[in-house]
């Protein structure tokens, strides 16, 4: 009960600071100092190179579309997006920390590279080999239905209803070993007691058709990314896994109302640039990553991600409180685990 | 032995060995999957059976059949009169060398970057296929060349590798400055 | 879906920038199509990260466009230097290019330009009336399992094309899905065969492949040619076909036309078997078998009816199943995702407006191969005067670009000469590159689905409830409905045509043809 009582604190701890520190850095948008960017030394005097170690269409493909637009309107400075996909992301982050650090070359990542990080200490640390300019997407997972199902109709309902299938019932996922997504999972069939097959699909569509179609019972995903079919009254959210009900889902119980108390892992997104940049450009790449993130366009994204649901802004200071935040957070997972941690 | 030549023992074993190197790399990944039991080397390791199988049956056939070819195949290659001509130590030395600058290339293309070593390559390929005159070489280096910058860099903006190395990488960083430049003018 | 067709076709129409881009990907498909080393995927692959600024519609149209002719395109290349721009011109090269030694270049061209918007056309009609019915029925009925019995039945029929023997050509597909297996595996994403090399971890892709078999190893052959001193230069003719000759191949259009349709439904492998069928076809049903393969019309007119045929008809699996049939088509699916939008049955509900401007775009841009592919082809003839000491650097370092930017790895490049290295040894020695490349497609989609459906069947794929034998799918016949396993009969019509090709394969006499 004491164990109980301190984790859930914990846990509240950890809320607090992600919800308010991500309020503090968001009242910034409105003061951000809209001075004109003077270029240190006539830096950039050519187009940026944006590498994003993931395929121009997913999450982080749009995100580093939409904000380098916004960068671009901002600064008049164009980014090449230079697209390396695979290997969970480590393609992109190997060939990004091979390039030179003169600030021309900055890299798009996600949580990934924090707990690639976690797993093995080799793979570079996103808050002390990079400079996090802005972390401009965070966002927390749910558990979906189909909203015609009849079977069960909330969360109560569904784990009874698992239960009760003695491990038939299945769920789609993007499942990576070691991904937020496995070890979100974990942390609920673990909590609950329940036993259901997990569906690793790595494409969002055949996931989403597999729900649809009902081809599984349930789906675990990001809000964002099924936003249409939450529009459209396909799929409605069963569970939250955040520690409060964000506004935008007033209707749904968190995990910790549904009895679980593990903390949980969020989904985030952010550009850096390499630790060893001279220091002049990095701080106008932060300012014009910054101030990109208050573009009127990127705003707009964002909005349609459901990006603006808990708060998503972090400055580079915020970055590394979050990034140092998840590392730790995995390396305790992985640990009990039972995984190799290196 | 059958219709067999030496060609198709050694075709046999050649096949044979890499599903036995193969099938001993797959103990590296050998892990049971916690959603998914058979795990990452299942795949590769029905897969690599079914490799020894097809040889043997390879093999099988040139037993019966020694060289000819399966009545009723469709898209077939066909002979070339390239395998029985006469061939000189300068010849094949020259095919060597194409063969392998290619590789070369790749290999630089990492450190020097597109715009240093393009160059380089282009000279070395119309040398090796024989061309020998200097004005020519030079010429048609700097037509391709240029045809190539200004289709891939200048209209197409395409992201090419920069190499990561001084003076490679600095040389590029210039050719995207120009690029920027000129872009710019033409935007006034 | 005349009223559809006519919205499609004003909305594609209503709007100046809408054709300008429309024009350019007519243009742009057939130029990259046509010059050699390059093919349409590499303009695809570069364009795709500027698409984005695009409306939706345009940009998916634009992809639909380039892939209708650029399939064209490639065939310019395979009959003037035997390098098929993809693996689905491949077959045109067998008749195409001896027709290019023997002079005859504009011929098999005019031949190559009628074929493709013929069949093409005739495909878009179909693709028209079949993708929102099979889209509906398919969201609740196919699944992973059925995918895996769907690709295990396209792989067993590539075994058949291109070997010299079936054992060969089981070797080369065998291959091809092993190479698929580097990288990370699809379900827990743990590194397999990447010897500690990172960039390994992304796995080996097809695109590079492609060009590595065909087109690098095609110069390394040139090469050989004049290093040994037997390179003759392809001849340079302006002969158009006329219209009489044409007529009298209406039944090899016609039966061409059945088969890439057919063909082209299976994903992965559509266009590419539905060539090399039809091409095989053309040689089975002829009297006079031995004139293939040195320059006769029918083959280079069965190859590029087919393959253009299949284009309509891999928009099905894209469309509605979410299935890439091959490189173009894997690549429209990032340009969807790029717009927030996810092929696959989804998309009629979605978006219907855009689908059927995609439609009615390949429509036209079949009917435009006719009018611009003769003009255009009249000029890329004067490439066969360029010496090919000067032509060889240009078509590797197009190559190059071509596989560094569909993913921005080096490791394409290297795997693409490496290709080129395999492809030129093993060229002669009977194995199928076509199959080689197939194996690479299919291998990856295969396993992933294979696993999928394992877990979704939880490891009893024979079980009366939930596995192969419980998955009924209705099908709506005039009278009646009958629900039909159809993952089983994939499965079962794989393993005959398997058993089929090696009770033949061990019975096999010796061909009459070489």
């Amino acid at each position: 009960m004491t164990f109980r009582t301190k984790t859930t604190a914990g846990i509240a701890t950890f809320a607090a600071t992600l919800m308010l520190s991500g309020a503090a850095f968001a009242a910034q948008c409105e003061t951000a100092d809209m001075a004109a960017m003077d270029k240190p030394g006539g830096f950039p005097e050519r187009a940026l190179t944006m590498i994003v170690p993931y395929g121009p269409g997913g999450g982080s493909g749009q995100v580093a579309r939409a904000m380098a637009e916004a960068v671009t309107a901002v600064t008049k400075v164009n980014i090449n997006r230079d697209h390396k996909p695979g290997g969970s992301g480590t393609v992109g982050m190997t060939a990004y920390m091979a390039t030179p650090a003169d600030g021309y070359n900055v890299l798009e990542h996600i949580d990934d590279a924090s707990s690639a990080h976690a797993l093995d200490s080799s793979k570079p640390n996103p808050a002390e080999d990079l400079i996090p300019l802005v972390t401009s997407q965070v966002t927390f997972s749910q558990v979906y239905i189909r909203t015609n199902e009849t079977r069960f109709t909330d969360w109560k309902s569904f784990v009874a209803w698992v239960k009760a299938q003695g491990g038939k019932a299945s769920i789609a996922n993007v499942s990576k070993e070691g991904s937020m997504e496995r070890v979100s999972m974990k942390f609920i069939t673990d909590a609950t007691g329940m036993e259901i097959q997990q569906i690793s699909f790595d494409k969002g569509a055949p996931r989403y058709g597999a729900l649809l179609g009902g081809q599984v019972d349930a789906l675990f995903e990001q809000p964002g990314d099924v936003r249409k079919f939450l529009d459209a009254k396909k799929f409605k959210p069963i569970l939250t896994i955040f520690s409060e009900r964000p506004a935008a889902f007033p209707d749904t119980p968190t995990h910790v109302e549904e009895g679980m108390s593990f903390a949980p892992l969020v989904r985030f997104r952010g550009f850096y640039v390499h630790a060893k940049a001279p220091a002049d450009r990095v701080k106008w790449l932060q300012n014009a990553f910054q101030r990109a993130y208050c573009h009127d366009s990127y705003v707009a994204y964002n909005k349609s991600k459901f990006m603006d649901a808990i708060p998503s802004y972090r400055d580079t200071a915020g970055s590394k409180e979050l990034i140092t935040k998840t590392i730790g957070q995995y390396r305790e997972v992985y640990k009990a685990m039972g995984l190799k941690v290196k | 032995m059958g219709n067999l030549s030496r060609q198709h023992i050694v075709e046999t074993v050649v096949w044979l060995a890499m599903a036995a190197v193969l099938f001993v790399y797959s103990f590296e990944f050998n892990q049971s999957g916690e959603i998914y039991p058979p795990g990452p080397s299942a795949w590769p390791r029905a897969v690599i059976v079914l490799l020894v199988l097809a040889a043997f049956g390879n093999l099988y056939f040139h037993h019966k059949n020694g060289d000819s070819l399966q009545e009723g195949r469709i898209g077939l290659t066909r002979d070339d009169e390239t395998l029985n001509a006469q061939r000189s130590l300068g010849a094949n030395l020259r095919i060597g060398l194409i063969l392998l600058l290619p590789f070369v290339f790749a290999l630089s293309l990492k450190p020097m970057g597109f715009y240093s070593a393009a160059p380089l390559f282009i000279v070395g390929i119309i040398v090796l296929m024989g061309e020998r005159r200097p004005m020519a070489i030079l010429g048609i280096t700097i037509l391709i060349y240029v045809l190539l910058i200004i289709f891939f860099l200048v209209l197409l903006n395409a992201n090419l590798p920069q190499g990561t190395v001084s003076p490679f990488y600095d040389i590029s960083s210039q050719f995207l400055i120009w690029n920027t430049q000129f872009h710019n003018w033409l935007g006034k | 879906m005349i009223d559809n067709f006519l919205a499609g076709t004003q909305a594609l129409f209503s709007d100046p920038f809408t054709i300008f881009i429309f024009i350019c990907a007519v243009i742009g498909g057939m130029l990259f199509g046509a010059i050699p080393g390059v093919s349409m995927l590499t303009l695809a692959a570069i364009i795709l990260p500027f698409t984005g600024a695009l409306e939706p519609a345009q940009a998916i149209m634009l992809f639909a466009v380039i892939y209708c002719t650029g399939t064209y395109g490639g065939a310019i290349t395979a009959i003037l230097f035997n390098i098929p721009g993809s693996a689905e011109n491949a077959p045109t090269a067998f008749d195409g290019y001896p027709m290019t030694q023997n002079g005859q270049a504009g011929k098999a061209v005019g031949s190559a330009v009628l074929c493709s918007a013929i069949g093409g056309v005739a495909s878009a009609l179909v693709m028209m009336a079949a993708t929102e019915p099979i889209a509906n029925w398919a969201i609740s009925n196919i699944a992973a399992p059925e995918i895996f019995a769907l690709v295990f039945f396209g792989l067993a029929v590539a075994s058949s094309v291109g070997g010299n023997t079936i054992w060969k050509g089981w070797l080369s597909v065998i291959l091809g899905v092993m190479i698929g297996t580097v990288g990370q595996d699809p379900i827990d994403g743990v590194n397999r065969y990447t010897f500690d090399f990172v960039d390994l971890a992304a796995g080996i892709a097809f695109v590079p492949v492609i060009l590595g078999l065909f087109a690098v190893s095609e110069v390394f052959t040139q090469a050989e040619k004049k290093a040994v001193g037997t390179y003759n230069a392809p001849k340079f003719s302006l002969n158009f076909p006329k219209f009489a000759e044409l007529w009298r191949e209406k039944v090899a259009v016609l039966r061409s036309i059945l088969i890439g349709f057919f063909c082209g439904i299976l994903p992965g492998i559509g266009a590419t078997l539905a060539a090399f069928m039809s091409y095989g076809e053309a040689v089975r049903w002829s009297k006079n078998k031995e004139e293939f393969g040195r320059g006769k019309l029918e083959g280079v007119i069965s190859s590029e009816t087919a393959n253009n045929a299949a284009t309509g008809a891999a928009m099905i699996p894209l469309l509605a199943l979410g299935l890439p049939g091959g490189a173009l088509t894997a690549i429209m699916v990032a340009a969807f995702e790029m717009h927030d939008l996810e092929p696959g049955p989804l998309v009629f509900w979605n978006s219907p407006d855009l689908i059927w401007v995609v439609f009615a775009a390949m429509f036209w841009a079949n009917l435009s191969i006719l009018f611009i592919g003769l003009l255009e082809t009249k000029t890329i003839l004067y490439l066969l005067k360029i010496p090919f000491q000067f032509l060889a650097p240009l078509i590797l370092l197009l190559a190059t670009v071509g596989a560094y930017l569909t993913r921005g790895l080096v490791l394409d490049v290297l795997v693409m000469f490496t290709a080129g290295i395999v492809g030129f040894l093993l060229r002669r020695s009977g194995y199928s590159m076509a199959g080689l490349v197939l194996g690479v497609i299919l291998g990856k989609v295969g396993e992933g689905n294979y696993a999928r459906g394992m877990q979704m069947m939880h490891f009893e794929p024979f079980s009366v409830s939930t596995g192969y034998f419980g998955r009924l799918a209705p099908i709506d016949l005039a009278f009646t409905t009958i629900y039909l396993p159809i993952g089983l009969l994939l499965l079962i019509g794989g393993l005959i045509t398997l058993a089929a090709s090696v009770w033949a394969a061990l019975r096999a006499r010796p061909s009459q043809m070489s």
